[in-house]
């Protein structure tokens, strides 16, 4: 069923039952207001025989002319409603018996005023009682009519409100009935499509392209389901055609990027290339050695500039001439036979030094390296050389040769002088200290033996002398320490470095003890193994090590540091302290030999302590070098060759130690 | 904050316009109309049974329904309706007592409207050590009050219901405000007597005397009364007039404390004198056919008591005038007709 079929149904029926229904009420509640009028009637009824009778009372007693006046008012009021009734109202029946009684009333009172009014007889009283009894039954007969009236109208109206109620309850129960009817085909024809049309239009709208609701009904919403099946399937159909155009679309446009690439490939390939042989051109021109190139003919099809300068000749007379005709007489027929060697591929290349005339007739060195040009399919096309003018180096070289040869003759005549020269030392060493030996025993014997005849200042020259013998034995052993060094020294190779600073330390002892010094020895010095002499290392780092504690500063305690760090190969270490500092200015000086900066009476020493110490550095390869803050402390770097591959901070060794 | 929008000179100008129209529309009825207003002179009797009177009065209402009501001031209802017979006034407040002796002497005025009524209003007071207790206690005593009054008339009845003659008792007549010393003095036993002079009496001789229960045998009523050809001449006024009147009664049931305020300010009594008496007041516009039984039997009273000239009984119905009631509140008219 339509919708609107099902609607016009409703309404149709509603129409239908709302116009019986009120056509009821209507014509009930006309009846009730028929029966209220009425009943309004019988209550006025009722109140004017209600003053009739009060009235009638009164006068009995009283006869006044007031009373008689308002009963005949009142009678006639009552008259007037009994005469015109209310239309259509009940208990009309009664109506002829009320005027009968109303008449009856007026002639009985009217009787008892004209008694009231005559002379009074004897008579007269009994008359009047009896009128007025009948009065008053006349009047009891009255009000009995008009509460019939009242009543029939109580009876129409509670029959009336009975209908109403009938009426009302049908209206009800079948607007119910037609709600209900009405809500079911609603849910039937309306609710339920509309849920099935959305369910199926979500499914198609989540992708469910296939979704169709097929036949749903004759309903509109049945004919809306045709419809979207109908608009499905357009749909569908413009999807497929679209999906494909799209397709095709899609591999054009990647075929034309793909040819677009291409291109852009083939064009940047251009530009490389382009660039490449300009490049090349530009190398080929700014080289500084001469490139030719030679068809398999020994003819000379390209040179560049340089080799036009190198040969004094212009390109256009190099080109076309024979490469050999270039080459001195001498090496020509052999350059020939190489040259034609390496066209017949029986030699890969050719790379020597060989004599070439200039076109000014002046021969020159080349060093010639030449090679096969060979095509794509392995045909030879010719050769490519290239000469390097090695005139000057060849001339470079034989001046060498002569040097190292006077060089070698210097050298060996040197070492002669050297070891002389040591020899002479060794020995004036040791035999200068047989007299100094002499002169401190004769000395010891004059003062055991004369010693009473000299008076104090005789013994204070005999300790200067003796002193001054002392000392020069201790210049002699120095000098002879210093030139053992080169000479006499044990084979260096590797060492720990940390071992032999703790027997330095040994030897150092009393002194550290005397000092009351801390000297700590860095842990990344366990780490240091060095290409050295260890005596001459040991004696190096006593050295250093004493000096930091000799010249430390009265203010505070001496306090040494021994550290080291990798660096190029080798080990470079410090030995830092907090003593007394050194100038700037005595940097240098200080490394030579009986150099001192200080009196003997400040300071103890021959001066030749740090002279030993650059010697043993030297010796070693090293350098030996000293910061230092005059009052702050002073730090001595050397460095020793490092035995072995050397690990650098990344390795785990310590990192670099900041400048003293 | 809503901010108060700055109205534009030619809002402004527009407003003005419409002010000046209604203003228009308010004062030029009012203008025409006080201009036309009937001028009705009221003899108003200064107790507080003329309440709903006083009170139409101060609130304006005659005014608003289109008369121009002056009060004049008087002291007795005897005296406010000779002021109207004397051409003083066009309208009198009174109780119906006072219609009754006047109907013996003319029959040219009638009541229009009954505006209160009052079962309560009349008391019997007895000295404390006189031992009357009930009304019946009352033969053979001598009470005094005010002659040809409705207190007089109340005595009657009371007596009449007891099964007494006048000549049972022994009656003493004096003015209202002597009635109080004559119990004092041992003049009286006991006095029938109208408020305020009971309450009066009562403050004064505080718990000496005491007001005796009786079964209330008279509704003392407070009426309107003018001349018929006023009434005849000036139906509208007169509508208005009771129009007023029923306005007035409905603001007194509704401000009881404000109408006696303006009660006592009027007739120049305590506000506590006014508020006790103000209990056993019905505010009523009513035209009742008992006020016809009741002008009756006052009047066969007076008859009896000689306290009027002649021997026949007046036709009330000719001393009632309710077409006016009848036309604006026909309920409130329940004479037979």
């Amino acid at each position: 069923m339509r919708i609107s079929v099902l609607l016009w149904i409703a309404i149709a029926v509603s129409s239908s039952v709302t116009a019986v229904t009120g056509t009821v009420v209507y014509t009930t509640l006309e009846q009730e207001k028929h029966a209220g009028r009425n009943d309004e009637y019988a209550d006025r009824l009722a109140d004017g025989v209600y003053h009739l009778t009060a009235l009638t009372n009164e006068y009995t007693v009283h006869h006044s002319r007031r009373v008689e006046r308002q009963w005949l008012v009142r009678h006639a009021s009552v008259g007037t409603m009994i005469s015109s009734p209310p239309v259509g109202g009940f208990g009309s029946a009664q109506l002829p018996q009320m005027a009968e009684h109303h008449a009856k009333l007026g002639e009985l009172f009217q009787r008892v005023v004209e008694l009231n009014q005559a002379p009074p007889n004897s008579g007269s009283e009994v008359q009047e009682a009896a009128l007025l009894e009948q009065l008053r039954l006349r009047i009891g007969a009255l009000a009995e009519q008009v509460a019939a009236v009242s009543n029939a109208n109580r009876d129409g109206i509670r029959e009336a409100e009975r209908q109403i109620r009938v009426a009302s309850w049908i209206f009800v129960l079948t607007s119910v009935l037609v709600l209900l009817a009405t809500f079911s085909g609603v849910v039937v024809l309306v609710i339920r499509p509309l849920e099935y049309l959305r369910i199926g239009i979500r499914r198609f709208g989540q992708g469910e392209r296939d979704y169709r609701f097929g036949f749903a009904g004759h309903s509109e919403i049945g004919a809306v389901a045709t419809a979207f099946d109908r608009m499905a399937d357009t749909l569908y159909d413009s999807m497929v055609s679209r999906r494909e155009l799209l397709k095709e679309i899609d591999e054009r446009k990647l075929v034309e990027g793909q040819l677009a690439d291409a291109v852009r490939e083939a064009e940047l390939i251009n530009a490389n290339l382009r660039a490449r042989e300009e490049e090349l051109r530009l190398i080929y021109d700014a080289s500084s050695v001469a490139i030719f190139f030679v068809n398999t003919d020994g003819i000379i099809t390209h040179a560049n500039r340089r080799m036009a300068t190198m040969f004094g000749s212009p390109p256009e007379q190099l080109i076309g001439s024979e490469y050999v005709a270039h080459v001195h007489e001498t090496e020509r027929s052999e350059g020939r036979a190489r040259m034609l060697a390496l066209l017949a591929s029986d030699i890969q290349s050719v790379d020597l030094e060989r004599r070439y005339w200039r076109g000014d007739g002046v021969e020159f060195w080349g060093h010639l390296t030449g090679q096969r040009m060979l095509t794509e399919t392995g045909q030879t096309l010719g050769l490519v050389g290239v000469i390097e003018d090695i005139t000057a180096r060849r001339s470079a070289e034989q001046g060498l040769a002569a040097k190292t040869l006077e060089l070698e003759k210097l050298n060996r005549d040197l070492s002669a002088s050297n070891a002389e020269l040591e020899q002479f030392a060794y020995v004036a060493s040791h035999d200068l200290r047989e007299p100094l030996r002499m002169i401190s025993s004769y000395l010891s014997l004059i003062e055991r033996r004369y010693g009473h005849h000299l008076d104090h200042d005789g013994h204070i020259f005999l300790d200067f002398a003796r002193d001054g013998a002392k000392r020069m034995d201790q210049l002699v052993l120095d000098l002879l320490a210093f030139a053992r060094i080169d000479n006499r020294g044990d084979p260096i190779a590797p060492m720990p470095i940390f071992p032999v600073l703790q027997l330095a330390l040994i030897h150092l002892k009393a002194a550290i003890d005397d000092s009351q010094a801390e000297v700590t020895i860095d842990e990344t010095v366990q780490a240091a193994v060095v290409m050295g002499d260890p005596v001459q290392v040991m004696r190096l780092c006593q050295n250093l090590i004493g000096n930091a504690l000799k010249y430390s500063s009265p203010e505070r305690p001496p306090s040494v540091l021994i550290s080291c760090r990798p660096i190029d190969g080798a080990w470079e270490f410090r030995v830092a302290d907090n003593g007394i500092g050194i100038d700037a200015s005595h940097f240098d000086r200080i490394f030579g030999i009986f150099q001192r900066l200080h009196t003997r009476d400040q300071y103890e020493g021959t001066g030749i302590g740090l002279a030993i110490c650059k010697k043993v550095v030297e010796r070693h390869g090293g350098r030996i070098w000293v910061e230092s803050v005059q009052d702050k402390g002073s730090t001595f770097f050397f460095t020793l060759p490092a035995a072995g591959e050397v690990g650098g901070p990344e390795q785990g060794m310590p990192a670099p130690l900041p400048a003293a | 904050m809503a901010r108060r929008r700055a109205a534009s000179p030619r809002e402004s100008g527009w407003h003005w316009c419409v002010l000046l129209l209604l203003a228009l529309i308010v004062m030029l009825p009012r203008q025409s109309l006080a201009a036309e207003r009937p001028l009705v002179r009221l003899a108003v009797s200064l107790t507080p049974l003329s309440a709903p009177v006083i009170v139409a009065l101060e609130k304006g209402y005659f005014e608003r329904q289109g008369i121009d009501a002056r009060p004049i001031k008087i002291i007795g209802g005897h005296r406010t309706i000779a002021a109207m017979f004397a051409g003083e006034a066009d309208i009198a407040t009174s109780s119906e007592a006072v219609v009754m002796f006047n109907s013996f002497k003319r029959d040219d005025f009638a009541i229009f409207a009954t505006f209160v009524s009052n079962e309560d209003d009349v008391q019997l007071l007895a000295r404390r050590d006189s031992a009357i207790v009930t009304p019946r206690d009352l033969k053979g005593r001598r009470i005094g009050t005010i002659r040809g009054s409705a207190a007089h008339f109340f005595l009657s009845q009371i007596l009449v219901l007891q099964g007494l003659t006048p000549s049972d008792v022994s009656i003493a007549y004096f003015q209202p405000e002597e009635l109080a010393d004559a119990l004092a003095s041992h003049a009286v036993d006991a006095v029938s007597v109208w408020q305020p002079f009971g309450l009066i009496a009562q403050r004064k001789m505080g718990d000496a005397i005491v007001a005796i229960p009786h079964e209330r045998a008279y509704i003392e009523t407070f009426n309107l009364i003018a001349r018929r050809d006023f009434i005849a001449g000036n139906s509208k006024a007169i509508e208005a007039m009771l129009r007023g009147l029923i306005l007035a009664n409905e603001f007194i049931a509704s401000h009881p404390q404000e109408s006696q305020e303006l009660v006592s300010k009027f007739i120049n009594q305590e506000f506590s004198l006014v508020r006790s008496l103000w209990p056993t007041f019905t505010f009523e516009v009513t035209l009742k056919q008992w006020l016809l039984a009741t002008l009756d039997s006052e009047a066969r009273w007076a008859m009896a008591e000689h306290l009027v000239e002649g021997n026949s009984l007046p036709d009330y119905l000719d001393f009632v005038s309710y077409a006016a009631l009848e036309r604006i509140q026909p309920r409130a008219v329940t004479i037979y007709r």
